[in-house]
């Protein structure tokens, strides 16, 4: 046997205190009286006194630097020969998704996991190794191999639970992957198993969960709160809510719209039957959204019960017109919401701060691709946009492939009148063609951006049609910034936390639900139970000699 | 005035002495009536004339003025010796106060009433040493050289006897009359005293005791392990003195102080218990109203 903290040993010098404290208590007092006549009166049952009862003072001392011994002995971690001969690997893998903060049973899922590993930490011995996973996506190594239980204590004091969910499946193929480098190494799985499908199809050898284990864990909540404005009417949004839950529930879902109640209704689910709701609106402005899912019965996770998300406001964007002044673009331009332009006859030498967009008509095509996007109608030279080859007859549009900028546009029945043919940029994506031949091209889904209308209006029935502000919103709207567009989704658990489903088998958890999450290595119980005594015993000395 | 008798304690034994006289007066009417025939100066009460009584004690002017044979009663100059006897034993120097002072105190105390009453007061130190006596006598000027007597007397750390200290004072064939002992009562032994009591009464004293102990020396105190030493004899006993043994130590206590009280009651003898922590002057009032020292 020998001590992984010798160190400790120097403690057992304690020893000599305690036996000079001993002594000291338990010392005769000397005391004066006035006579021993009733003492002396006494003298048969002074002399009935038992031998044993003074021989225990010895024992009570005998004891007490017994207790003391356990506790040095408890400090200085004796490790045993048949310890010593099989070191221990393990690979821990700990799961920060957003189920881990469950609530049931107290402390909850998090804090059970993190004080199980710290258990394990402490009952490493000298020649046992750990690495710690975080099984996010991508997974996170927080520490290597290693025998450092300070390395390890600090990264288990860094680590915080996540507020949505994750996919163990890479963690846990690195975990795999580490237990490669080392002999009989074993995978400890700190979580819940509330992963998505699939994850956990093929378990890993050698592999167990360390945790509370699955129970009857009831929840309800949000797995889906996002809004997002309309690609094509700007302004306009909408907003879908999604509940699921772990059983059949019934509560209400409060919506405010910038703190101000928008609607309440009653919500109804069932496990595996989410309950779905969308909301639109029109709303040029930004707003928030805040949803509250209420309910009567207990919620073991508080993550999902509340949602947030924001609208961003519609940008405008300010437009340069090049060319010769066209009262029906403009009027076309002023109809068109959040759209500011003003004209120039020829491209400035430097462009107006703030300007998004110019729309250059006919011979005021730049020679060059400026800064912002550029619109070009009826470009009158070839160009970077692609080379104009040649006349061409009256022909009929067709739209080709499906642009967004065509979304609700009916080129197909626009009839231009006379066009030019145009060979355009190979970067460029074709929009509508007359015969083949290109008529509306560009590339406007990607930086730099132009857009190429090969004809003039004027000369077709186009800017008679609707399809041609329609034509000319889209093109704006496309360019507003892409985040204005995209949906603002709350950081939500998800659908699968939230319905706290568990992969894992109830036998390949560690311990069972209700487990005792605090674990101390069985030197220190004794110890802790030795020092309890000497404490108690301390106390008691008194009245048990005297009594 | 000195530490243990102070100006304070004096002035108050002057209002005490007052009231023993009056309580005084009042039995020996009730009590002694026939005794009051006396010979003494001052005048007490008149009551009919009976066959046999002194003709020369009619007050004729009563009979001049309204025919009536009267007879003057007078105090009797009683000449009553009183003998306080003082513990001198090393016990009585336990305890704060220490009993041996607040024994002088109330010897003074009683010494100063038995002075105020014309009596003849003798104070004996009954202790293993053998000290000065004061020899009884008369008057209230000796009462302050009693007290610088009193004061010169001291406790002895010998072993002693207590049946042996009245033994030895009884031997200066004292004249019979009022014995006060004030003492501990706590013997060589559990008899002792009682065995000096006895020696008191077939002298034919009329005997009282004032026992005077502290509080703290009735119990065991407190719970443990203790070298107990005696002041007294100077030996050690060392104990572990535990519940049950502090229980008989106190009923041990009791009963020895129940028997003594039984006994004196038994033998007419008057028997006061003072804590010593008590004010000495409350102690002498109770020598008067309770002790049954004032006849």
């Amino acid at each position: 046997m020998s001590f992984l903290f010798p160190l400790g040993l120097w403690l057992a010098g304690l020893s000599l205190p305690v036996i000079a404290f001993y002594l000291l208590k338990t010392r005769q007092r000397r005391c004066d009286v006035s006579s021993l006549l009733f003492w002396e009166a006494l003298k048969p049952k002074l002399e009935n006194s038992p031998f044993w009862r003074k021989l225990r003072r010895w024992l009570s001392m005998l004891l007490q630097l017994l207790i003391l011994l356990l506790l040095v002995a408890a400090l200085a971690r004796p490790a045993f020969d048949w310890e010593q001969k099989a070191p221990r690997r393990v690979v821990a893998v700990v799961d920060p998704s957003a189920s881990m903060q469950a609530t049931i049973p107290a402390p909850g899922q998090w804090l059970t996991s993190l004080n199980r590993l710290q258990s394990a930490i402490s009952r490493m011995r000298v020649q046992d190794e750990m690495a710690i996973l975080s099984a996010e996506n991508p997974p996170r190594i927080l520490s290597g191999w290693t025998s450092s239980k300070r390395v390890l204590r600090g990264v288990v004091e860094g680590l915080s639970p996540l507020s949505r969910g994750t996919d163990p499946t890479p963690a846990l193929q690195l975990a795999g992957d580490l237990t490669s480098l080392r002999e009989e190494p074993i995978i400890e799985i700190y979580s819940d198993s509330v992963w998505p499908p699939g994850s956990w199809d093929q378990p890993l050898p050698n592999s167990r969960f360390e945790g509370l284990g699955a129970g009857e864990l009831n929840n309800a909540g949000l797995s889906l709160f996002a809004v997002r404005r309309s690609p094509v009417a700007p302004g306009d949004w909408q907003l879908d809510a999604e509940v699921v839950s772990t059983g059949a529930y019934s509560g209400t879902l409060e919506i405010h719209l910038n703190g101000a109640p928008m609607d309440l209704i009653p919500v109804t689910s069932q496990p595996g039957q989410p309950w779905r709701k969308t909301w639109r609106g029109s709303m040029e402005v930004g707003a928030t959204f805040e949803a509250r899912l209420k309910t009567e019965d207990s919620d073991v996770l508080a993550l999902d019960d509340s949602a947030r998300c924001e609208l961003a406001p519609l940008a405008t964007l300010d437009l340069l017109v090049l060319g010769k002044p066209d009262p029906y673009l403009e009027a076309v331009l002023s109809a068109i919401p959040l759209v500011n332009f003003w004209v120039e006859n020829r491209m400035p030498a430097e462009l107006p701060p703030g300007t998004d967009m110019i729309l250059a008509i006919g011979a005021a095509a730049p020679p060059e691709m400026p800064e912002v996007p550029l619109l070009l109608i009826d470009p009158d030279r070839s160009g970077f946009w692609g080379e104009k080859t040649g006349p061409l007859p009256s022909v009929p549009l067709n739209s080709q492939g499906s642009s967004p900028l065509a979304r609700h546009a009916d080129l197909n029945s626009v009839v231009v009148e006379r066009a030019a043919r145009w060979v355009p940029n190979p970067s460029a994506e074709v929009i509508a063609s007359g015969l083949e031949a290109p008529l509306i091209f560009g590339r406007w889904d990607r930086e730099p951006k132009w857009l190429v209308i090969g004809f003039d209006p004027a000369e077709s029935d186009f800017p008679l049609r609707t399809a041609f502000p329609i034509f000319l919103g889209n093109v704006f709207q496309a360019l507003r910034d892409a985040d204005d567009l995209q949906s603002a989704a709350a950081i939500l658990p998800g659908p699968i936390e939230s319905a706290l489903i568990p992969l894992a088998r109830q036998d390949e958890v560690a311990s069972s639900l209700g487990a005792n999450g605090f674990a101390l290595p069985g030197w220190w119980l004794i110890a802790l139970a030795g020092l309890a005594f000497l404490v108690a015993e301390s106390f008691l000395y008194h009245r048990r000699i005297t009594d | 005035m000195t530490e243990l008798f102070t100006a304070e304690f004096l002035g108050k034994l002057e209002g005490l002495h007052l009231l023993a006289r009056q309580l005084s007066r009042g039995r020996q009417r009730a009590e002694r009536r026939s005794v009051k025939r006396g010979t003494g100066l001052e005048f007490a009460d008149y009551r009919g004339i009976s066959p046999g009584d002194d003709i020369r004690a009619i007050d004729w002017k009563v009979y001049a003025r309204s025919r009536h044979l009267l007879l003057k009663l007078f105090e009797e100059e009683e000449d009553l010796h009183v003998h306080l006897l003082l513990d001198c034993t090393a016990s009585m120097t336990w305890g704060k106060p220490p009993k041996f002072d607040r024994a002088r105190q109330i010897i003074g105390g009683l010494a100063y009433l038995a002075l105020s009453n014309l009596d003849r007061v003798g104070v004996s130190p009954i202790g293993p040493k053998k000290q000065d006596v004061w020899a009884p006598g008369r008057g209230r000027a000796r009462f302050l050289r009693l007290l610088r007597y009193l004061e010169s007397r001291s406790a002895d750390p010998d072993p002693f006897e207590l049946a042996e200290g009245i033994n030895r004072w009884l031997a200066g064939r004292p004249r019979r009359g009022l014995v006060i002992w004030v003492t501990d009562a706590w013997g060589a032994s559990l008899e002792d005293a009682f065995h000096a009591l006895d020696r008191l009464r077939y002298a034919r004293h009329e005997v009282g005791i004032v026992q005077i102990r502290h509080v703290d020396e009735c119990v065991a105190g407190e719970l443990g392990e203790f070298e107990l030493r005696d002041v007294e004899a100077g030996q050690t006993r060392s104990l572990i003195i535990d519940r049950a043994l502090a229980q008989e130590y106190q009923k041990k206590v009791s009963e020895y102080e129940h028997q003594l009280g039984e006994y004196c009651r038994r033998h007419g003898m008057a028997h006061l218990i003072a804590n010593a922590a008590e004010d000495p002057l409350e102690v002498l009032r109770r020598t008067l109203f309770d002790g049954g020292f004032v006849r």
